[in-house]
């Protein structure tokens, strides 16, 4: 198998995963604009890129990790799909280089993904995505996946990006999303805030018609 | 210093100074994912605005015409500008309008400069 054969096989494996749970990451979106729209953003990001896989005829790796990059960059669309953009091109930096892809280089790969994801964020916010490629690129590094196989250490890294998932509701970014900086709420009230945050809060006040000059001077 | 924006409320008045809506939007642009700095109209300004979460920030406008908001920034090299823009538009306003209850005007984003971070 090429190259250009297994990258097109792993993009479009990503696409469907993407596709079949975009309904599933829509509703997990609350940072930071609680909009439902992040499965969609990956998504589209996600078909940029394998668009562009289908319609190129490079062989050559360091070919094709340029234009996974920059379909990735061009077609990043939403919060999500910038990050993921980044994701992208820090892992594909890392494979670039020619010969087998071991389980060294795969942990590799992600240490260089998480790296490039951080570098653009000043204040990084947990339970995000940022949080959960660390944790899997910490993982990679872990001692105790030195030696595994490239398959046996791809299952672990899923495992534990799927645990840093199931662990954002209790992160940070919940308290902010939902509670601005007042103390972090339960979890139940959080989700609650979610679904009533769309409607403007504005609503609970009267506006006064005059401006605040003219009532001091009247 | 121009009027605060206020709203009222049976109890009394309630307003909320620019200074206080640009430190909201000034800790929204640090968290913000792609922006990498901020920058100020000029060199005076620099010296001058004591709060650095305010920097490259300008608030105007009313309660009664919605505020207006202005933000100078620096992003991230090798990042779609464009979608770090509106992303960066889009929670300035839900955060300012979520924590303050204040309509908002206009949310203006400039890209000053980009900057490529090192690892």
């Amino acid at each position: 198998m090429t190259d250009r054969v297994r990258v097109q096989e792993l993009a479009h494996g990503a696409l469907a995963s993407l596709e079949a749970n975009r309904q599933r990451i829509d509703d997990l979106n609350v940072y930071p604009v609680p909009d439902g729209d992040t499965g969609t953003n990956l998504t589209m990001t996600a078909r940029s890129v394998v668009d562009e896989l289908d319609r190129t005829t490079t062989e050559d790796r360091a070919g094709l990790v340029k234009e996974v990059t920059r379909a990735a960059l061009m077609g990043a669309r939403g919060n999500s799909g910038v990050i993921l953009s980044q994701i992208i091109r820090g892992a594909a930096e890392t494979l670039r280089a020619n010969g087998e892809v071991d389980a060294h280089t795969v942990a590799a790969a992600f240490r260089s993904a998480s790296d490039a994801a951080y570098r653009a964020v000043r204040q990084p916010v947990e339970g995000t995505m940022l949080s959960v490629i660390r944790e899997m690129a910490e993982e990679g590094e872990n001692a105790e996946s030195d030696g595994l196989t490239k398959e046996e250490l791809l299952i672990r890294l899923v495992r534990r990006g799927e645990e840093a998932v199931a662990r954002t509701p209790e992160q940070p970014v919940c308290s902010r999303s939902c509670a601005g900086w007042l103390p972090r709420p339960p979890e139940s009230r959080c989700r609650r805030r979610r679904r009533s945050a769309r409607k403007s809060p504005s609503k609970r006040f009267t506006r006064i018609s005059r401006p605040t000059g003219t009532a001091r001077r009247s | 210093m121009e009027a605060a924006p206020s709203l009222s409320s049976p109890l009394g008045r309630i307003s909320i100074s620019h200074e206080a809506v640009a430190h909201i939007v000034g800790r929204v642009a640090a968290e913000a994912y792609g922006v990498v700095g901020m920058a100020p109209r000029n060199p005076r300004e620099k010296l001058l605005t004591r709060d650095r979460l305010r920097q490259g920030i300008t608030i105007g406008g009313s309660a009664e015409e919605g505020i207006t908001i202005e933000l100078r920034v620096v992003v991230e090299y090798g990042l779609n500008l464009a979608e770090v823009a509106s992303t960066l538009r889009n929670r300035v306003q839900y955060e300012v309008e979520r924590l303050t209850g204040l309509p908002i005007a206009e949310v203006d984003v400039r890209i000053q400069d980009v900057k490529r971070s090192t690892a």
